[in-house]
Formats: structure tokens, C-alpha cells, sequence
């Protein structure tokens, strides 16, 4: 007999009210759990894959878009460029450019995208090859260990893609397949989940049939630098650059895309700026999630303090008995506020609990939707707040009471009682 | 054994109560009577220590618990001081043993599950150790509450009128094991009551008057 098993007794004297008050705070926290996990994670996966692009070029449309599009693969493309537009951002000598990397997108294979590239793009995301080797000519691919964990291919295996970046059976390009040379190590970065190949292949598999010969003997020579292949194709089409800058101070880097958006048909944006314009309007959504736990949670308090106040009525007699036992003031009041620590404590290991479970379950759809790794075991600093704030509410729901109980007179109590 | 004497008390100016001295040994139980208002249950709260008189000294054991003061009048009780109230009470959220077990927890701090069972066996409790004490009849409340009472070994026992709520056979069978336990617990008994079958059990009584003012 103690008093941690006499305020345990007694919570669980009225099963109901104590379940109801428990099952309160447990969604309370619960909710600020998932969405501490949930943002962890997205913005962990947002920085990871800004992965030092200063700039994506690309067609005319929402910034935004082109951002998603390019440099996370979850949205559609605002539409392809024309070489001969953009040549100047992929000229190696550019002043201002440190690096360019082109993409082609617009198919993909079972919802993962196939993206054509140079092999600079896989340095761009310190990937490295676990099998196989990089990408030649001829629809070879590498592909993300993503792609690879989720639809078993291996070295050598071919498949056939899809126009577009749905799952869509009927609009496949049956006679253009390709093949796995290279599968990728695991990063943990957006290259995880793509399918890589060259930009020529890209253009082979959507060329006219007639055409198709030309380019293959076309590709025999040119030789390994692919920048200069697609510079001397003017008239076919990316869909985007991803730039790096030289100085990332540099005055006329910074005004480079104005000048692309008012001088050119091409769009630039930059990443930063566009995510941290994402991150603010889903802060608005987040804050008001958040908003709503913290009133659960209080509701749950105000629910703590009810039940242990209405109680102690029905207790009295109770604690003047024991006083007449020998027991302390202090005990009593021991007794009470442990009560509350303990409706705090256990709604707060089961608000845990639901919080992760939560996120892993919801990682599940995630990942069938975007193909991005969530997961529900991860755990986070802020969690331990959330701990102290649990507590801080279990001790001040309780301390009127508590204090109710030390101030109980025992003479008073019998004779009335 | 205790010894009260002079003992003053008032609650307001108007209303002075003086009790006779008052004395007990375990071997020979004191009973209080008197009528209502007559200070029966004021004397029995300042014989526990519950209230403090505005004169006098009250002697339990070695100690004058009107000495102390607090906790440590608090634990004093706890030790040495059991009461029993004319209708008893329990922790609603515990079971019978539990609700025995406490008072060891708050009292003297020694808890003896074992010897907790023990009690209960002898008065005939054994059978209902996890039931909770709302389904036990008055006469076996009465006897958990003398059992609560013995298991701290006191040497003074208080009791409010035990037996006033319980039936010719139930009044008469939980005295004589409240006389016989105290004996045996080597604990001075006074009983304070205005139930009238118990003066042909205790002889030694002693009569509260109404005070005149």
C-alpha cells in the first residue's frame, strides 16, 4: 500500500469519467505528435532535395509547380522548352552558372517517373551505384533503390513505359523498352524514387517510328559529353534546367531571373523561396491543427480538474478518515495531485503511442501517392515539451483540489458527516 | 493507558464544556454516557488528539498529546491511537484488505499483509478480503473497523458510540470482541455512547452531564 496505488485505486474506482478524461488528452497529444512527425519529416525531405539548386528554368506557369515538378517529381510539368531557347544556360562557359543539369520528364513506369538527364544529375544528389554501372545510349536506365525495393527489378530486366505520370496501361509505349544497367544506392533524397536515363533515349521513345533509326545512329557519336549532344539538337525539347550558381552573392546571379521572366518565354524560379512559400501556406493549416489540439488538451484538463473536484465531495469522510489514521496534510495532498499526474502521464504515453501509430499509418498512403519514405518511428526533441506541458496540466488541474484536500478539517468532516 | 484530567474546552465563550478526569487501563474499559449535547463526542475528539482542549493535559502512554502539535500530533495518533466512529467509513476504491492495510500505511508504518489476513481471519473476515466493503453487512463494517483499529497495535482505543447502528446480536458480539481484542492487544478502551445495553457489560462509567451555563 502506498500512495501511487491509493491514487491509482481511486481513478480507476470510476472507470468512465477517467476514461473520458484519458481519452481526451490522449487526442490531444496525439495530434501534436503526428503533426511534430509529419513536418519533421516533410521539411527534412524538402531541404534534402534543394540539394544546392539555386534555379530551375523551365516553361511559363505556376512557380511553384515548376518547383514540385522538377526538383520533388509530385507535380505535373508546366510544359516543355525548346533547346534553342535555353542553350545559353546550358553552355558550359556561362559566367554566371557553376553547373546545369537538364531534365526530360513526362513518362514514367507504375507511378515511378522516368527522368532524362546527364549522369552529372546523380552526383547532384551524392548518389551513388550499388549495381551495374551508369546509363550509355539506347534506353538504357539506372534506377532509384526506391523503384527497385518496390517493383523487384534487377540488373538486365526491361519494361515499358508510360506516356505520362500516371499508372495508365493503355497508353504505354509498347515498342520502346527499357532496360535496368545500374541500380542506385539508397540516399533518402528524391533520386531514390526515379528512373534515370538519357535525355536521348527520352526523345527516341516519343520520336515519329519513321525516325526512330536516325537517332540511334545519330547517338553513336556523340561521344560522352551530353551537353553538347543536346546543343546540337536546337529544335528538340526539356522540360527544364536545374542551375547551380557560381558565387551565390553575385549581384547579376540574383538578377538573372528576373531577367529570364521578363526578357525570355522560359520561367525561372527558385526553390528556396517557392518551399518556403509552400512551408507558410500549409503553416496556416498546421497552426489551426495545432490550435485544436491545445484546446483538446485543455478541455481535457478542465476535465481532469472537474472529476477530481466533484470526487473530492464524495471523498471527504475519506481523507478526514485517514488524517484520523495518521496521515499528513502533505499526503493528502500528495494523493490528489498524483491523481492528476497520473491522468496527465498515461493520457500522454497514449497520445504518444497514437501519434506514431498514426504517422506510420498514414506514411503507408504516403508512399503510394508520392513515393516519399515517412515513417512513424522517428522521434523528436519537441516530443519531450509535449511532456512537460502534459505534466505542467496534470499538476495544475489538480492543485485546487489537492489543496481542497490538504485544508480538510477532520473534526469538521466527521461530526457533519 | 490514559489519563486526562482538568480538562477544559470551549468553542465559543459562551459555550464552556469541563469533563470530569478520565482514565483507562487495558484491562479495565471505560464507558462515557451522557445525554446528547452533553460534549460525549467533543471529550472522545480531544482524547484522540483531534481537537485541542483549552485546559488540561491529556496522557497517553508516556506522552501529552496536547504537547504536540501537526505532523507529529498526527503521527503520534497514527501509532499509538485507534478510533473507531458510530458508523464506518471506508475508501470506496479498495478492497476490504486494502482498506485495512492503510491504516498500517498512514499509521505506524509497518505493513504486514500477512498478519493483516491474520486479523481478519480471527474476526471471522477471511472470506471477504477482496470484496469491497460496501457489500458488507453493518456488523461485519464494525468489525473490519475494529480490525482496522487493532492491526497498528494502539495503545488506546476510541470508540464512538460502535454499536448504536447495529442489532441486539450484532451490538452484543462486536463489544464483547472490542473488550476482548483490546485486552489482548494490551490497549486501554474507552467507549463514549448513550446506547443503554452496553452498562451491563462495562462496569466502569463515567456520566457527562449537561453543562449549565
Amino acid at each position: 500500500m502506498n500512495l501511487l496505488k491509493l491514487s491509482w485505486k481511486n481513478l480507476f474506482a470510476k472507470p468512465l469519467s477517467t476514461l473520458l478524461t484519458l481519452v481526451l488528452f490522449a487526442l490531444g497529444v496525439g495530434l501534436i505528435i503526428f503533426l511534430i512527425l509529419f513536418n519533421q519529416q516533410l521539411q527534412n525531405k524538402f531541404n534534402s532535395n534543394l540539394a544546392s539548386i539555386d534555379l530551375v528554368i523551365g516553361a511559363k506557369g505556376s512557380p511553384l509547380q515548376l518547383i514540385l515538378c522538377n526538383m520533388y517529381h509530385i507535380d505535373a510539368p508546366t510544359g516543355n522548352i525548346k533547346i534553342e531557347e535555353a542553350k545559353a544556360f546550358l553552355n558550359p562557359n556561362h559566367p554566371l552558372i557553376d553547373k546545369a543539369y537538364p531534365l526530360s520528364l513526362g513518362d514514367s513506369y507504375q507511378g515511378f517517373r522516368i527522368v532524362g538527364t546527364t549522369h552529372e544529375f546523380v552526383d547532384l544528389y551524392k548518389g551513388k551505384i550499388a549495381e551495374g554501372h551508369l546509363w550509355g545510349h539506347h534506353a538504357e536506365t539506372v534506377i532509384g533503390s526506391l523503384v527497385a525495393e518496390r517493383k523487384g527489378l534487377k540488373i538486365g530486366d526491361t519494361f515499358l513505359s508510360n506516356h505520362g505520370l500516371l499508372e495508365d496501361v493503355d497508353m504505354n509505349h509498347g515498342d520502346h523498352p527499357f532496360k535496368v544497367v545500374g541500380i542506385l544506392k539508397p540516399t533518402d533524397a528524391v533520386i531514390d524514387q526515379l528512373i534515370l536515363t538519357s535525355t536521348e533515349s527520352i526523345w527516341d521513345v516519343h520520336a515519329p517510328h519513321e525516325d526512330d533509326h536516325d537517332h540511334e545512329e545519330e547517338g553513336h557519336d556523340h561521344g560522352d559529353n551530353e551537353i553538347d549532344f543536346l546543343l546540337k539538337n536546337p529544335d528538340k525539347e526539356i522540360t527544364s534546367i536545374l542551375v547551380r550558381f557560381t558565387g551565390k552573392t553575385n549581384y547579376q546571379a540574383l538578377n538573372m531571373q528576373r531577367g529570364i521572366n521578363e526578357n525570355t518565354d522560359l520561367q525561372a524560379a527558385s526553390p528556396a523561396i517557392e518551399i518556403n512559400r509552400l512551408y507558410n501556406l500549409m503553416g496556416v493549416g498546421e497552426r489551426a491543427l495545432r490550435m485544436i489540439a491545445i484546446l483538446i488538451i485543455i478541455v481535457s484538463g478542465l476535465s481532469i480538474f472537474i472529476s477530481l473536484y466533484n470526487a473530492l465531495k464524495e471523498r471527504k469522510y475519506e481523507l478526514a478518515l485517514m488524517r484520523t489514521m495518521g496521515a499528513y496534510r502533505s499526503q493528502m495532498l500528495w494523493m490528489i495531485l498524483l491523481e492528476g499526474l497520473i491522468m496527465a502521464i498515461v493520457g500522454f504515453v497514449a497520445g504518444w503511442v497514437l501519434g506514431h501509430a498514426g504517422m506510420e499509418v498514414m506514411s503507408g498512403s504516403l508512399r503510394e501517392e508520392y513515393n516519399y519514405r515517412f515513417t512513424g518511428w522517428i522521434f523528436n526533441d519537441q516530443e519531450w515539451i509535449i511532456l512537460v506541458i502534459s505534466i505542467g496540466i496534470g499538476i495544475i488541474s489538480a492543485i485546487i483540489p489537492a489543496w481542497n484536500a490538504y485544508r480538510t478539517d477532520i473534526v469538521h468532516t466527521l461530526t457533519e458527516g | 493507558m490514559i489519563l486526562a484530567s482538568k480538562l477544559d474546552f470551549s468553542y465559543n465563550s459562551k459555550q464552556q464544556l469541563s469533563f470530569p478526569p478520565i482514565s483507562g487501563e487495558p484491562d479495565n474499559p471505560c464507558l462515557i454516557i451522557g445525554p446528547s449535547g452533553c460534549g460525549k463526542t467533543t471529550l472522545l475528539h480531544l482524547l484522540g488528539g483531534l481537537m485541542k482542549p483549552t485546559k488540561g493535559s491529556i496522557r497517553v502512554g508516556d506522552q501529552d498529546i496536547t504537547q504536540l502539535k501537526g505532523s507529529s500530533l498526527d503521527k503520534f495518533r497514527g501509532k499509538h491511537i485507534g478510533i473507531i466512529f458510530q458508523k464506518s467509513h471506508f475508501v470506496r476504491s479498495l478492497n476490504v484488505l486494502d482498506n485495512l492495510l492503510i491504516a498500517p500505511y498512514f499509521g505506524s508504518g509497518k505493513v504486514d499483509k500477512h498478519q493483516a489476513i491474520e486479523i481478519l481471519e480471527s474476526l471471522g473476515l477471511g472470506d471477504k478480503l477482496y470484496q469491497s466493503p460496501s457489500t458488507l453487512s453493518q456488523g461485519e463494517q464494525q468489525r473490519l473497523s475494529i480490525a482496522r483499529v487493532l492491526i497498528n497495535e494502539p495503545v488506546l482505543i476510541l470508540a464512538d458510540e460502535p454499536t448504536s447502528a447495529l442489532d441486539d446480536i450484532n451490538c452484543d458480539e462486536v463489544i464483547k470482541l472490542l473488550i476482548d481484542k483490546a485486552k489482548a492487544a494490551n490497549a486501554a478502551l474507552i467507549i463514549v455512547t448513550h446506547d443503554g445495553r452496553l452498562k451491563e457489560i462495562i462496569p466502569n462509567q463515567v456520566i457527562l452531564s449537561t453543562p449549565s451555563n
